[in-house]
């Protein structure tokens, strides 16, 4: 009885003495959920934060008045805060809020230009860090005022931050998220990339309406469109969206079912235009060493489906396929040019994980050769792109459905 | 007449005397006094009839429903009956005993009734024409069989008694089982008579190895045990083991067998019941067939099963009787009910208020909008909800059944919507307890569901003091007392740990029946084999 009564003290001691100290209801909690830091102009690093207000959400059932919800704005808020750190400025913020930040929820990580050219190493240590880190938040970089971007307009998303992360994880452009962006930083061979974020108009005018124009304000809207590039953490430039498109062939990532190739077919077969959707995509890197000449090779391979055609082939005619194929072929081998052209001579930074395959071929020679100079080399490197495109299926409609039978180009 | 009186105040005396002690319950005196009593119950009857009825009556005394009917058999030898009103079938009384012995006097030759030797051959042979008959030489088996509802008849010379079994009391009628009701399967349910019991599974094991041994237990109410088992199937260790443990029990009175299952268990302080119990016949056979051993307890209609695992608590009737394929998956559907009702709630309160990070976004956002003017922390709003669920149970089920349904309706309302809107508690607070309280009810077995309630707030205040490592503390606790406990020597986690893959075919799933070859192993220890191997149906050749 006497050792239950010890047992039962030390129990109720160790439960009671050590619970509850890290106990924080959710009312309590600023969930941020999407995080930006810039550099500001005197040399002080800016965090802002974007909340979600939680009485502004809107939920059913709830008996609150009801107000607020639906015109978004609302319903966020971005409060900012700059400092000598980036943890100076966090614990800063943390005295403006009367709730206890939770880092845990942020969707994406949004640093300006400016921080980004002098190194992004010690925000992502701060990111990372603590274990309230989410390595899974997108990390995305823009020439745009940060608190215009997280201020900005939700789009049909609930807030800024679902947007942006159902757009990276769409695919289309480079989506990288922390976790990819510490790996290429810290991986051999390879020099990390992430998505840029621009500011475009919400629609296209279609017609100029001077009227119409001066009394709504335009309304405009933040995509990830380019890509920042760095040398280690440090940004050195910029590329387009075309560019990614090429970058993103030669790392492998296009994604099936979303990538797009379009077609121009030449004005001897009779001009118009051809629209295929990626279905599968493989690309394979193959260093090479002849003779003390380092050659990538790099094979891609595709399998596309006609989406739309208003040129005058005819899609029954397996040469003409053939032909739809090699034209595909050129447009893939176009774009990875471009995007080799800027990488290499212009920015002269390996995101392509070139320096990765030949570490994982030729071992030895990358250590006692190419290791130091890669910097150097990359530049330099010859590079011979293969690609096959495969066209396995047109779609219900052979022809297109306006030509007549005469005007097919057989 | 003086006489008499001097034998029956020395009766009243001594009993109350012994009840006296048994009340205050010291040792050394009270079996003194019990030594007493029993050597003056059990004195032979006296030849004497006016002794006997004087012993009797001193006995009975203020019983307004024991019946002493005296009578003369032929000219002038008194006779006396005694029974109890109510429990006897009194129309009988009357045709089969009564009425032949008064009629028979007229007739006979008044000698040979003298004659104390064949007075009881000829009553029993030639008067009293009831089927059932015994004879007593003691005041202590007049009492008890009097007791029990049989007829007692004295006769004046005879110096014994004969006891004529004409028991017949209203019982309840054969109805559905109120608290294991099936889908498909057999729809009766046990009654509260010990005889109708034991018929009802006597019909559907017909055969001799099936035993069914009698046994009294309560000082007060004798109330009969039967142990019920499949002699061949079922280990005779542990009938002996369940004989021992019951012969044990020395208590005045046995009401449900509750008192027997709490008397006889292995570990006493557990929270789980280590005994199942049911109120239906198929499930008490289905258990002999697996080498179990029944308890039936006369006056009420739950039969014990014992050894009885864990896993057995998830295996309801209907699982044998409907297809094998969506019972399987019901019973997959029950374990994760399982899991819902016992960690459900502490999993909110520990996600919640410690580890915010892991609730997905979306809901972590609408949880937040949701929580906003909640008064309360979350544990003790879950521990409100808890409790007011628990009451609003108990409630239906102890209320009349017309103002039952009214309960449940405002109950539902109050803490569905008036609680919400008034800001009292959150909306995913009351989905999650609503979840739970279902999820508590799909275990088929009560007394385990009650143990998974009480474990559950266990959890809950863990999780609200530690987070989810003290629920994982708290699951690690349970799973090593389960594992620790035995049920009748049976482990309690068998047949999966110690593991037993041949028995696996009904602990998770249920297999088709022409799979289920063999009876599992952990109960039983001899003819294994259930069937024949090859009895799955197939297309003729």
């Amino acid at each position: 009885m006497k050792k239950i009564g010890i047992l039962l003290l030390v129990i109720m001691n160790a439960v009671l003495l050590s619970g509850c100290w890290d106990r924080v209801e959710i009312n309590d909690i600023a969930i941020v959920i999407a995080v930006g830091v810039d550099k500001m102009d005197n040399g002080d690093i800016c965090l802002s934060l974007l909340l979600p207000v939680p009485k502004k959400l809107s939920s059913s059932g709830s008996g609150s008045s009801g107000g607020g919800g639906g015109e978004g704005n609302g319903s966020t808020l971005v409060i900012s805060e700059s400092g000598k750190s980036i943890m100076d400025a966090y614990r800063k913020l943390q005295g403006k809020l009367p709730r206890e930040i939770l880092f845990s929820h942020i969707r994406f990580i949004i640093i300006g230009e400016k921080l980004a050219q002098e190194g992004v190493a010690g925000v992502l240590d701060f990111f990372s860090r603590p274990r309230q880190s989410n390595l899974r938040a997108h990390i995305l970089f823009t020439r745009e005022n940060i608190d215009e971007v997280l201020g900005g307009e939700p789009g049909i998303e609930q807030s800024v931050a679902e947007m942006i992360r159902e757009e990276g994880e769409m695919g289309i452009g480079a989506g990288i998220d922390l976790k990819d962006f510490i790996n290429m930083l810290n991986e051999e061979g390879v020099n990390p990339w992430a998505g840029q974020l621009v500011k475009l108009p919400l629609a296209v005018e279609t017609k100029k309406n001077e009227k119409t124009e001066a009394s709504k304000p335009k309304k405009s809207y933040f995509s990830i469109r380019g890509a920042a590039v760095f040398d280690k953490d440090k940004l050195v430039g910029w590329i387009n969206y075309d560019e990614v498109r090429g970058v993103l062939w030669l790392r492998d990532e296009v994604k099936r079912g979303v990538g797009a190739v379009n077609v121009d077919v030449p004005e001897e077969k009779g001009g118009g235009k051809m629209g295929m959707r990626i279905l599968e995509a493989k690309t394979r890197l193959q260093p090479k060493i002849n003779e003390d000449v380092l050659t990538i090779h790099v094979y891609i391979e595709a399998t596309t489906v006609i989406y739309d055609n208003s040129s005058k082939l005819d899609l029954s005619d397996p040469k003409i396929i053939y032909d739809a194929e090699k034209m595909a072929e050129n447009r893939i081998k176009g774009r990875t040019q471009s995007a080799l052209d800027k990488l290499q001579k212009q920015l002269q930074s390996d995101v392509l994980g070139f320096g990765t395959a030949v570490y994982r071929e030729y071992p030895k020679e990358w250590r006692e050769k190419y290791k130091d100079n890669w910097h150097e080399e990359f530049p330099e490197l010859n590079v011979e792109v293969a690609c096959k495109v495969s066209i396995p299926r047109v779609g219900f409609v052979t022809n297109s459905l306006t030509r007549k039978e005469d005007e097919i180009i057989k | 007449m003086r006489r008499k009186q001097t034998i029956g105040t020395k009766i009243k005396k001594l009993l109350q005397k012994i009840i006296e002690n048994i009340m205050q319950a010291s040792d050394e005196t009270e079996s003194e006094f019990i030594e007493q009593s029993q050597s003056m119950m059990k004195q032979r009857i006296s030849q004497n009839l006016e002794d006997n009825e004087a012993f009797l009556k001193n006995i009975f005394d203020k019983s307004s429903d024991i019946i002493f009917r005296n009578f003369q058999v032929g000219k002038n030898q008194a006779g006396l009956l005694i029974f109890i009103d109510g429990l006897t079938n009194s129309e009988a009384v009357n045709s089969d005993v009564l009425r032949p012995l008064i009629q028979y006097g007229n007739s006979a030759n008044q000698e040979e009734i003298l004659k104390e030797s064949n007075i009881k051959n000829i009553l029993q042979n030639q008067v009293i024409t009831t089927a059932q008959l015994s004879g007593g030489k003691t005041n202590e088996e007049v009492v008890k069989s009097v007791l029990t509802g049989d007829v007692a008849i004295l006769v004046d010379g005879m110096g014994q008694a004969i006891f004529a079994s004409m028991r017949q009391w209203d019982k309840r009628s054969v109805e559905e089982p109120q608290v294991e009701p099936v889908i498909r399967g057999p729809r009766e349910g046990f009654t509260e008579s010990l005889r109708t019991n034991t018929s009802m599974v006597r019909r559907r094991l017909k055969t001799p190895t099936l035993k069914t041994e009698l046994m009294k237990v309560g000082r007060l109410s004798q109330t009969d045990v039967v142990i019920i088992y499949l002699t061949g199937i079922c280990d005779e260790k542990l009938v002996d083991e369940i004989r021992k443990r019951i012969s044990r029990i020395d208590i005045d009175v046995i009401l449900d067998s509750g008192y027997i299952e709490e008397l006889i268990e292995d570990n006493p302080s557990s929270v789980f019941p280590q005994l199942a119990h049911t109120e239906r016949p198929d499930k008490l056979a289905s258990s002999l067939l697996e080498g179990q051993v029944g308890i039936m307890v006369d006056n009420t209609p739950f039969a014990l099963i014992a050894p009885h695992p864990f896993f057995r608590m998830m295996q309801a009737p209907d699982d044998y009787y409907e297809r094998a394929l969506g019972m399987s998956l019901i019973r997959l559907l029950r374990y994760v009910f399982l899991f819902i009702a016992l960690l459900m709630p502490a999993v909110y309160i520990a996600l919640s208020t410690f580890h915010q990070g892991m609730i997905p976004t979306e809901l972590l956002l609408s949880m937040a909008a949701s929580r906003e003017n909640i008064p309360f922390p979350a544990f003790i709003e879950a521990m409100i909800m808890e409790i007011f669920f628990e009451a609003l149970r108990e409630a239906g089920v102890r209320l009349p059944r017309p103002v039952g349904q009214t309960v449940s309706i405002v109950g539902a309302l109050v803490i569905g919507q008036a609680a919400i809107q008034a800001g009292i508690v959150s909306a995913p607070m009351v989905i999650t307890v609503s979840i739970t309280g279902i999820a508590s009810f799909t275990v088929p077995q009560f007394n385990q569901a009650i143990a998974i309630r009480v474990l559950r707030f266990m959890l809950m205040i863990l999780a609200g003091m530690l987070g989810l490592y003290g629920v994982f503390m708290g699951f690690l606790v349970i799973l090593i007392h389960m594992a620790s406990l035995r049920s009748f020597g049976v482990p309690y986690l068998s047949p999966i740990a110690p593991l037993e893959l041949s028995s696996l075919k009904d602990v998770f799933i249920r297999v088709p029946w022409w799979a289920m070859v063999t009876r599992p192993g952990f109960t039983v220890s001899e003819d294994i084999k259930r069937m024949k191997d090859s009895l799955r149906p197939r297309p003729p050749k």
